[in-house]
């Protein structure tokens, strides 16, 4: 949102990993050509924003003054975008985002489910702003918390609005931010650090990801409130080398803050001084533990330490060190430009403010949203997200993932906060929401989640290591009809063990799926066990491969899909399976709208 | 302090006391897999975990690292989490082979025991088979990391107690294993304490494998040979052969040993081991039975007292002798060979450092105990790289810059590993490191770093102690030793204002007159700064061989008795006349370099050497070799056939200190027992050749039963051992002063004040150069932590990791003389003696010095050595 005033149009192109990756810079390029083709590049400026959170949908191109919002912009569409919208004043209709659930186009980006039902703190620059460019995030009031908590506030006075918000840990743990940094404030030990986690690790999450490449000031000038409060001087922020745009944007975005003067010695003239210094991690689940993020830093082996002392009192190289997760840093900045009063007004009774979810899986709208916390589940999946696609039944969402639980269908007005979530069996997590319809097998889910926690485990820990690895193994037996009565009990009494025995967070939480599932999905898994079947058809070694003569339509689309050529089908004949052709890779059952393959 | 309740049990601890230590205070024992007292908590075996219950909520958590807190309610064994131990062994036994009856730890396994004790059925699930190979690629260590039940004991004592970092954790999860660098062979101190640590099988000695059954092996606690630190040894035996060396988590030494301790005892069964004694028949050196070669040396010995007169003889012990032998000897050669020319190779070494102090403290000895070193803020290395010499006291200065946060001030002419530690090294010109230590002191003087009213209530001869310092300033010595002054100055502060501060000193061979100096500013620099009769302070010095503080307790040196009496005093000559029966001489003898001196002018014509091999490890070869040729009779006593040994007219096998009873004083003054592993046939004692050759002397006066008689009558005798008895000592030692039956002996000395009252501040010595020769090259007599010279010569074991001499220079230096690794080069010195050995180039060696490993045979490095000249100047060529 460049305040140009000699545009007369922009071009917000979301340039955010998931719609580079749908060809978002081609679509650059080509609208790049056209406009000059018609010699327009004075009157129209295209503007690459971080993520606008509408993954699903991409490329997305949103044209302002109108706020007209275009979906799955394709190069070719250049010609017509500037044809018809810049110089005929037409809205391209073709291009316009329709909901799943409705007839009509929705030509503005304001009145779309997706975007109206939002409410956005953290991700307040989203799709608006170049997230490269430091000037578009301070004209959006971007360093004018920094400027007033260092100009007219006391660190306690940050702390204290800060405790006032109500603000918790957004990184799952939910633990009361101000509180952390007054603990660490109280420590006279210098130097302090800050540190922001930004090793997003859970399958099916990508909130942090999109904050740091789309908004990265935002980041560093939460961090640079942090170290005031606290009295650090420095800052770290630890982010996965897979996540290079990240990496890459929070570079620029250090060194222009520091040209300007927004990091570095004596920032404001105030004698404050803050520099920050980025880490990229290797790529361990377990390096999102702060004890192990601050040993990968130090350059040990990333492995949770024992605590006591906690972080705050001898964290990084033993000094006292704050961590907080790369959301959390993201609302620092309303919270004290707004005061931590308008933040607690937002939310529930134990959960303030919004959070940040990355919805993915069996959902229409798979894409980055911010909600006030108390929001309702199915607002989430159903109105935000916009259901479940080819008219399949939700199943469930699993919240939190590898260390989450799943709710399941029936349960979908559950409130979104801290406590709700727990005492359904799942957790806030970092905020992955990953929503399952009826064709995914419950105990083969929870065989995924156990698997990456085994292959993230660190080792340390006899029940993570071990433990997770015999759930896993059970699981395997259960999919693959080696299920025997007991193994139910012998794993909800494997995972409490998990659960009270282990070490870190990773290893406490990762038998929640399993024991989630059983929790919901018993009859799930006795079908498994007792017999041996797979009431979602997924686990290939519990399905028969043969048509159920009365469901079949004799339609052929089973025979069409099959790639081995072992359906034998005739037109207005039944479809047979010939299993000694069949590879089980289930493309018939996927291809029958009736259901008539088991 | 806090008071909780443990299983009923209220126990009161230190806060900050881990629930784990403060239930092992109770007496209540609490499984663990991952823990050891040496190390920090770290929490990986989850067997610990209790239940805790406080402010009225209970939970589970583990004990070993959570601190026991006010109030709290434990329950270490209810069903519950007996029923989570199980899980936790069973989910073990997952992919631990269930190979016990093979497996060499077999009957010697936490995990074997505790799966015992938990009672752990048929497991219900699958187990999983690893298939790692099994690595025999490292000297002495065997690593099956199938076994490997990652607590993590041996990456961490390897880091955190030894500072080594050689092992590590590499993979993630299932597939977590510990390894070197990309699974290199190891390159390490080959401590083994990874193997002893171990709480399974998967680490091991090499040499265990396959021998013995943990429940067939003899255990039998004794101490090491190899040095003075005293380390418990727990040797195992079976069918009269060692299988094994450990050393007790409970002794003082917390179990820690260095290679040669845990691996350098095969020189036991070197064949090279004299078993017979041999006298010169002919021209040469023949076998002959024990009766006929003790009345040959009885006559020769006889002999030349007649002919000559007792004066003509001479004795040389050794610190290798038990207290009691020492003690023997000294009656020995003062009462039976009637002459009063007594000394040791201490005499080169050990005893300039002890000089060095006792003017200013009051005892010979070091100050305080080993274990005091970790917590101390400021530890001054003064030319001590323990890591070579003593690589379990290094231990200590790894834990306190590491647990600690102390910083080390090394002031050596060298790197070392030390050096590259937290805190500052003062690399100076070798052989002016006590200029260094001097100028601190004038600085520390000069700022008034310390207490003026304490230290008058403390010490005498301050002044003098200020005006003999006058020209040690900083920059002057910084013109002589090379060290920034500004460097010398900070070193000053830091150890002045630390809290707590230790200075450690270790003997070298040919610098006494240096080490009386270091040893001096040492004591000044501890008794100024209130460093001294205090915890975690304090002077200490370690000496090179086993007894070397017992060699000093017993007097074996021209001018001492047993005791540190003087024998001047006549009191104490009294006593000891009426005892040993015999007139004792008043004035002190000549000492080991007098006595040579004397030989070479033919004034000493018979010489009794036990357990020395001066012709090596004296300086100034040729000049021994010359006098001892002289002889007309030198009898040699040792466990082979030395370069001493073959010159001799009569050469006495002995038993080594694995093979015999007795006592030996550790660097901290702990008096401990040594007991028989075996005993070999055809060796004796040397306190059994004593009492027998005094008996053919005419002296059948002078039998001892054994050597608890003697200490007995040493405990009459010598008032620091006054409460010293075999059934005392028992197991753990007892540290001298210990005056009476009940008293627990000393920790810590001066913790009441100085024996005279008051410290003796000693002056600085007249400010001069070091002696200064011609040559580009200053050459540094080196100690490897893989050989002492004298037995490890003879361990194959340690020869396998260490074949031979090889000199460490510089880098450039090599490039300058053009040589290259491996290459052997002449180093002759500005007399024109030369030796020859082949070099390499060394982080260690600064430019313009070479180290030349002192304890090899081959390389005669004391052709290059001379008593008065601590850094030999040297030229080096090609051959």
């Amino acid at each position: 949102m460049s305040a140009s005033p000699y545009y007369r149009m922009q071009f917000l192109l979301c340039a955010g990993t998931s719609c580079i990756a749908s060809g978002s810079l081609e679509v650059k390029d080509a609208l790049q050509k056209e406009l000059l083709k018609r010699n327009l590049q004075d009157d129209v400026q295209i503007v690459m924003t971080g993520c606008n959170g509408f993954c699903a949908r991409g490329p997305l191109v949103v044209v302002y003054p109108d706020g007209v919002f275009y979906n799955q912009v394709k190069p070719e569409h250049a010609p017509l975008i500037v044809e018809e919208h810049v110089l005929k004043g037409r809205v391209v209709q073709e291009l316009l985002f329709k909901e799943a659930a409705a007839k009509d186009k929705v030509p503005l980006i304001k009145d779309i489910d997706f975007f109206g039902r939002q409410r956005l703190i953290a991700l307040r620059n989203r799709g608006l702003i170049d997230a490269e460019s430091v000037d578009d995030y301070i004209a959006r009031d971007g360093y004018s918390a920094l400027a007033k908590a260092l100009e007219s506030m006391t660190p306690e006075q940050v702390i204290e609005e800060v405790k006032i918000s109500g603000l918790r840990g957004r990184g799952g743990g939910g633990f009361p931010t101000g509180m952390k940094w007054e603990e660490c404030r109280k420590y006279d030990n210098f130097p302090k650090y800050t540190v922001c986690n930004g090793d997003e690790g859970d399958p099916g999450a990508f909130m942090d990801r999109s904050v740091m490449e789309g908004d990265p000031h935002s980041v560093l000038e939460g961090m640079a409130v942090s170290g005031y409060a606290i009295g650090a001087t420095k800052g770290y922020i630890y982010v996965r080398a897979e996540y290079p745009l990240a990496i890459q944007r929070l570079q620029k975005a250090i060194d222009d803050a520091r040209e300007y003067g927004l990091l570095g010695p004596n920032i404001f003239n105030s004698g404050f001084d803050f520099d920050i210094e980025i880490y990229p991690g290797a790529g361990a689940f377990v390096c999102g533990e702060s004890t192990a993020l601050m040993y990968s830093i130090e350059g040990k082996r990333g492995m949770p330490r024992i605590k006591p002392p906690r972080s705050a009192e001898a964290g990084l190289w033993n000094q006292p060190t704050n961590l907080n997760n790369v959301e959390t840093f993201a609302n620092i900045n309303p919270i004290i430009l707004n005061g931590g009063a308008w933040f607690a007004s937002i939310g529930t009774e134990g959960s303030k403010g919004t959070k940040v979810f990355a919805l993915t899986g069996a959902i229409n709208n798979v894409g980055l949203v911010e909600v006030p916390m108390g929001t309702s589940l199915k607002t989430l999946i159903f109105d935000i997200g916009g259901g479940i696609p080819k008219k399949r039944k939700f199943k469930a969402a699993q919240i939190g993932g590898p260390s989450g639980g799943c709710i399941p269908n029936g349960m979908e007005d559950v409130q979104i906060d801290y406590e709700s979530l727990t005492d359904v069996g799942a957790m806030m997590g970092s905020g992955g929401v990953v929503v399952m319809d009826d064709m995914t097998c419950m105990v083969d889910t929870a065989r995924f989640f156990t698997h990456f926690s085994v292959e993230e485990s660190c080792g340390k820990c006899v029940p993570c290591r071990e433990g997770l690895k015999v759930m896993h193994e059970k699981l395997t037996d259960i999919v693959e009809g080696r299920g025997q009565a007991g193994d139910i009990e012998f794993l909800q009494q494997l995972g409490k063990h998990i659960g009270s025995t282990s070490h870190c967070g990773l290893g406490k939480a990762a038998a929640n799926p399993v024991l989630s599932t059983i929790r919901y999905f018993r009859d799930e898994y006795e079908a498994h066990i007792f017999d041996k079947s797979c009431p979602a058809l997924v686990c290939v070694d519990l399905i028969k491969f043969e048509v159920i003569e009365e469901k079949c339509t004799k339609c052929g689309m089973c025979f069409r899909g099959c790639p081995s050529g072992a359906v034998i089908w005739e037109k207005k004949q039944i479809a047979r399976i010939d299993v000694s052709k069949c590879t089980k890779c289930r493309t018939c059952i996927t291809n029958c709208k009736f259901g008539a393959i088991r | 302090m806090v008071t909780l309740t443990i299983d009923g049990v209220e126990v009161t601890v230190e806060r900050g006391t881990s629930i784990l230590e403060a239930a092992q205070k109770a007496g209540i024992r609490i499984p663990t897999l991952c823990h050891d007292k040496r190390l920090v908590p770290y929490g990986a075996c989850r067997l610990c975990i209790v239940e805790v219950t406080s402010r009225g909520r209970t939970r589970t958590m583990p004990a070993c690292f959570n601190p026991a807190r006010e109030g709290m309610e434990v329950a270490t064994h209810t069903p519950k989490l007996a029923e989570s131990r199980r899980m936790q062994l069973m989910l073990l036994l997952r992919s631990h082979p269930l190979l016990c009856p093979s497996c060499d730890a077999g009957g010697n396994c936490r995990l074997q025991d505790l799966v015992h004790e938990y009672e752990v059925p048929e497991l219900p699930f699958t187990r999983e088979s690893r298939y790692y190979h099994v690595d025999n690629a490292s000297h002495f260590i065997r690593f099956n990391m199938n076994l490997c039940v990652k607590c993590g004991m041996c990456v961490r004592i390897c880091d955190e107690v030894q500072g080594e970092n050689e092992l590590s954790f590499i993979n993630r999860g299932m597939e977590c294993e510990v390894s070197t660098d990309f699974g290199r062979p190891l390159q390490c101190e080959f401590c083994g304490q990874c193997a002893q640590i171990c709480p399974v099988g998967a680490i091991a000695s090499k040499w265990l494998v396959g021998t013995a059954r943990a429940f067939e092996v003899n255990r039998i606690n004794t101490v090491c040979s190899f040095c003075s630190l005293g380390c418990v040894l727990t040797v195992g035996e079976r069918n009269k052969k060692i299988v094994s060396v450990a050393s007790p988590a409970n002794s003082h030494n917390e179990g820690n040993l260095c290679v040669k301790g845990r691996f350098g005892w095969p020189y036991v069964y070197s064949e090279q081991r004299l078993n017979k004694p041999l006298i010169r028949k002919n021209g040469s050196l023949q076998q002959v039975e024990w009766n006929e070669a003790l009345s040959f040396v009885a006559e020769q010995l006889i002999a030349i007292k007649g002919s000559s007169g007792p004066a003509s003889l001479a004795a040389l012990g050794s610190e290798r002798l038990t207290n009691e032998e020492a003690y023997v000897f000294n009656r020995f050669v003062r009462t039976v060979m009637e002459t009063p020319h007594l000394d040791h190779a201490g005499g080169y070494g050990y005893r300039a450092l002890v000089d060095g102090l006792q003017p200013v403290l009051g005892f010979p000895a070091s100050t305080s105990s080993i274990t005091e070193i970790r917590e101390a803020d400021v530890i001054l290395l003064l030319a001590a790289d323990l890591t070579e010499t003593h690589p379990v006291a290094k231990n200590e200065a790894v834990m306190a810059t590491s647990r600690h946060k102390g910083e080390l001030i090394v002031i050596d002419a060298v790197k070392t590993k030390l050096s590259r530690r937290r805190g500052m090294h003062l690399m100076c010109k070798p052989g002016t490191e006590h200029l260094v230590a001097f100028a601190m002191l004038k600085e520390i003087i000069d700022k008034e770093w310390f207490d003026h009213k304490a230290v008058d209530l403390r010490a005498e001869g301050l002044d003098e102690l200020i005006a003999s310092l006058a020209p040690y300033d900083a920059d002057a010595v910084s013109a002589l030793t090379g060290v920034d002054a500004d460097v010398i100055r900070q070193a000053a502060e830091k150890y002045a204002q630390a809290s707590k501060a230790v200075i450690l000193l270790n003997d070298g061979m040919n610098r006494p007159v240096q080490n009386v100096l270091l040893a001096r500013a040492a004591a000044n620099l501890a008794v100024i700064t209130g460093n001294v009769g205090k915890e975690s302070a304090g002077v200490f010095v370690f000496g090179e061989k086993a007894n070397a503080q017992g060699a000093i307790d017993m007097g074996l040196a021209p001018d001492l008795l047993p005791g540190f009496h003087n024998l001047a005093d006549e009191e104490a000559r009294a006593r000891f006349e009426a005892t040993w029966g015999g007139p004792l001489p008043k004035e002190p003898g000549m000492n080991a370099a007098g006595i040579l001196e004397a030989a070479e002018k033919g004034d000493i014509l018979g010489l009794y050497v036990v357990g020395e091999n001066p012709l090596e490890t004296y300086p100034n070869r040729g000049q021994v070799e010359q006098a001892l040729s002289k002889l007309q009779f030198l009898v040699v006593q040792d466990l082979f056939l030395t370069s001493t040994a073959r010159l001799a007219h009569a050469v006495l096998p002995v038993a080594s200190l694995m093979e015999k009873n007795g006592t030996v004083t550790s660097a901290e003054r702990m008096i401990q027992r040594v007991k028989p592993v075996w005993k070999p046939v055809e060796s004796k004692s040397d306190l059994e050749i004593f009492t027998a050759l005094a008996a053919m002397m005419g002296k059948p006066a002078m039998t001892y039963p054994g050597p608890e008689r003697v200490m007995d009558e040493i405990a009459t005798m010598v008032g620091m051992y006054k409460g010293v008895s075999y059934d005392r000592i028992g197991d753990h030692g007892l540290q001298w002063p210990c005056v009476d039956a009940e008293d627990p002996g000393k920790r810590r000395l001066y913790e009441g004040g100085f024996p005279a009252g008051k410290a003796q501040l000693q002056p600085a010595p007249s400010f001069q150069a070091p002696l200064d020769r011609e040559g580009p090259f200053s050459l540094i007599p080196g100690i490897l932590k893989f050989h002492s010279g004298s037995m490890s010569q003879f361990s194959f074991s340690l020869l396998e990791v260490v074949a031979g001499a090889v000199a460490e220079m510089n880098r450039s230096d090599m490039k300058a003389v053009g040589l290259k690794d491996g290459d052997r080069a002449r180093i002759t010195d500005s007399f024109g003696a030369s030796i020859t050995v082949n070099v390499k180039s060394s982080w260690r060696a600064p430019a313009g010095v070479v180290i030349v490993p002192q304890h090899f045979s081959e390389v005669m490095l004391n052709t290059l050595t001379r008593g008065n000249d601590p850094v030999p100047k040297v030229k080096i060529e090609k051959v």
